[in-house]
C-alpha cells in the first residue's frame, strides 16, 4: 500500500466534491435539515415527553453520521462509474486497497465537521453533552468506524453486482440501521429476527447511545468489538469482490 | 526481451442468446503473444473480436479463464499492480468538474513526483500537448481533440515503459488524428516506450506499426510484420477484408 497514492485520490476527491455544488449539499444539507427537524421537536417536547424527544435527536446524529461517511465512499466510487474514470485510475497504478482507503480518509474529513455542526444542533436543542464529552466522542468514533466498514463491503457488493446496482450506496445502510435497532431496543422486533439484530453493525452502538441519551450507564465494550470485527471481516470479503468481478468481467463493466 | 508474454489465454463471457437463455462465447481461445520491447504492435481485427478483451487481460483488469499473462515479467493475474504501464482509449474520460491542470497535478501526485517537480511537469505537458489556455477550463467543456490531448498527456506523465492504446484515434477529425498519430511515432522514438495499440483504421497501422496481430472471434489469425503484409497484399485494407472473410 502507497501513501503517496492514497493522498493522491484524497486530493483529487477533495477537488471534486469542493466543485460538484450538490455533493456538498447533499453532505450538509440533509443531515442538518434532519437535526433541526428532530431539534425542534426535542424543544417542543421538553415539557411532556423530554426523553423520548431526546431519545429521537440523539439517535437521529449518530445515524445521519453513519449516513455521511458511509455514503461519502460509496458516492465517491459511484462518481467514478457515471463519469467514466475508474478504469483510468486503476491502470494508474492504484489497487484497489489504496482506492478504499482514500475514500475512507476523504470520508473521515468530510464527515467530522458534519458532525460537529449536528452535535451544535442538538446542543441548542436541549442535549447538554459536554459533561459525557468523551463518550460522544467514543460512540462517535465507533459509528464512523462501522460506516466505513460497510461502505468497504458495499463498494465490494457494488463491484461484483455491476452499475445498476449502484442504488446501494445510498439505501443499503437504511436496512442495516433498520435491522440494528436504532430508537428501541431489539426486544422490540419479533422473535425471528432478534438473533439478526444482535449480529448487526450498529445494535450495540444504538444501545449505548439511547443509554448515553436517558442517562443510564453505557457500555462500550460490545459495541467496540462489533466494529472491530466487522472492519477486519469486510476487508477479504473486499478484495475477493475484485477478484470476483475482474473474473467475470465485471470490473471492466463497471469502470 | 518480451515485454508482455500471453500463453494460451481463453476466455468466456456470458450473454443472452435469442431465448433469453445465458449462453456462454468465448471472447479469446487459446491465445498466445509475445509483444518486444519498443515495438509498436498492431492489434487488428473487426467488432467483438475480441482486441479490448485482450488489453484488458493485459492490464490484468479481466482475468482470464486459463492461462498465463505476464508483463515486465510479472504475472498480472496473481493481484499485483504493475506500475510503469499506462493506457489510453479513445473513449477516455475524467471527472466533468476537474480541469486538465487538476488532472496532470493529481497524476502527477499519483506517480510520487515530488512538488516542484510535479509542477513543472504539469506545466511541460500542458505546453506540450498544447493545453496551455484550457488549462483551467473544465473536462466538460473541452472540445474531443483536446480531451484526447489531455488522456496523452496524463498517460506519459510516469514515463511510461508501455504504453496501451485501444482505439485512439476513433472519432477524432483527420487534423487530430495526424496529431496524435505523430505525438505515438514520438512517444515510441524519443521515449523508447513499448506501444501496443487497437485500431480499425488501416491507415493508421500501416503508418504506425511494425508487427501485427490478427484477432477475429477471439482467436488469433496471423502475426506478422507490416512489411511483409504490404508485399503480399495490395494494401492492408485489402489484408483486412481477407482475414475477415476466413471464418
Amino acid at each position: 500500500m502507497n501513501v503517496g497514492r492514497i493522498l493522491a485520490l484524497v486530493y483529487r476527491d477533495l477537488l471534486i466534491i469542493r466543485r460538484s455544488k450538490w455533493r456538498l449539499v447533499e453532505i450538509f444539507y440533509f443531515p442538518l435539515t434532519t437535526m433541526l427537524m428532530w431539534g425542534f421537536y426535542a424543544s417542543y417536547s421538553a415539557s411532556f415527553a423530554f426523553e423520548a424527544g431526546l431519545l429521537v435527536l440523539v439517535i437521529s446524529l449518530f445515524w445521519n453520521f453513519a449516513y455521511v461517511a458511509q455514503s461519502t465512499v460509496n458516492m465517491q466510487m459511484m462518481e467514478d462509474v457515471w463519469f467514466g474514470s475508474l478504469k483510468q485510475l486503476f491502470l494508474s497504478g492504484v489497487s484497489e486497497v489504496e482506492y478504499v482507503a482514500a475514500r475512507i480518509f476523504t470520508a473521515t474529513v468530510v464527515s467530522a465537521p458534519v458532525l460537529a455542526l449536528m452535535a451544535a444542533v442538538a446542543f441548542f436543542s436541549g442535549w447538554d453533552f459536554l459533561s459525557e464529552l468523551p463518550l460522544v466522542a467514543a460512540i462517535s468514533a465507533l459509528t464512523l468506524l462501522t460506516s466505513l466498514a460497510m461502505a468497504v463491503l458495499i463498494t465490494g457488493m457494488i463491484v461484483v453486482l455491476g452499475r445498476g446496482y449502484g442504488f446501494l450506496s445510498w439505501t443499503a445502510l437504511q436496512a442495516f440501521v433498520l435491522l440494528s435497532a436504532p430508537f428501541f431496543p431489539r426486544e422490540v422486533f419479533p422473535g425471528f429476527l432478534q438473533p439478526v439484530s444482535a449480529v448487526m453493525p450498529y445494535t450495540y452502538i444504538f444501545e449505548a447511545a439511547r443509554n448515553l441519551a436517558l442517562g443510564s450507564p453505557v457500555g462500550l465494550w460490545k459495541p467496540t468489538l462489533v466494529a472491530a470485527a466487522y472492519f477486519v471481516f469486510v476487508w477479504p470479503v473486499y478484495i475477493f469482490c475484485f477478484r470476483l468481478a475482474r473474473k467475470n468481467g465485471n470490473l471492466v463493466k463497471l469502470a | 526481451m518480451a515485454i508482455i508474454s500471453i500463453s494460451r489465454v481463453s476466455k468466456q463471457f456470458g450473454s443472452r442468446g435469442d431465448g433469453g437463455k445465458k449462453e456462454k462465447f468465448y471472447a479469446l481461445k487459446d491465445v498466445s503473444l509475445k509483444i518486444e520491447e519498443g515495438e509498436i504492435f498492431g492489434i487488428l481485427g473487426p467488432n467483438g473480436a475480441g482486441k479490448t478483451t485482450l488489453l484488458n487481460i493485459a492490464l490484468g483488469i479481466v482475468y482470464p479463464d486459463s492461462g498465463n499473462v505476464s508483463v515486465f515479467g510479472c504475472d498480472v493475474i496473481n493481484g499485483k499492480v504493475v506500475q510503469g504501464i499506462s493506457y489510453v482509449s479513445g473513449e477516455e474520460r475524467f471527472h466533468w468538474a476537474l480541469t486538465p491542470s487538476d488532472v496532470l497535478t493529481f497524476g502527477c501526485i499519483l506517480h510520487g513526483l515530488g512538488r516542484s517537480e510535479r509542477r513543472h511537469r504539469r506545466d511541460e505537458l500542458l505546453a506540450l500537448f498544447g493545453l496551455d489556455k484550457v488549462a483551467k477550463s473544465r473536462f466538460d467543456v473541452l472540445s474531443t481533440g483536446e480531451k484526447m490531448r489531455l488522456a496523452f498527456a496524463y498517460a506519459l506523465i510516469n514515463r511510461p515503459k508501455l504504453l496501451l492504446l485501444d482505439e485512439p484515434t476513433i472519432g477524432l477529425d483527420p487534423d487530430i488524428a495526424i496529431t496524435v498519430r505523430k505525438e505515438i511515432k514520438r512517444i515510441n522514438g524519443e521515449l523508447g516506450a513499448t506501444i501496443v495499440l487497437t485500431s480499425h483504421y488501416m491507415r493508421e497501422v500501416e503508418q504506425l506499426c511494425g508487427r501485427i496481430a490478427f484477432i477475429n472471434r477471439g482467436k488469433i489469425m496471423q502475426v506478422a510484420k507490416v512489411s511483409e503484409i504490404r508485399k503480399r497484399h495490395a494494401g492492408l485494407d485489402a489484408y483486412f477484408v481477407k482475414m475477415v472473410g476466413q471464418r
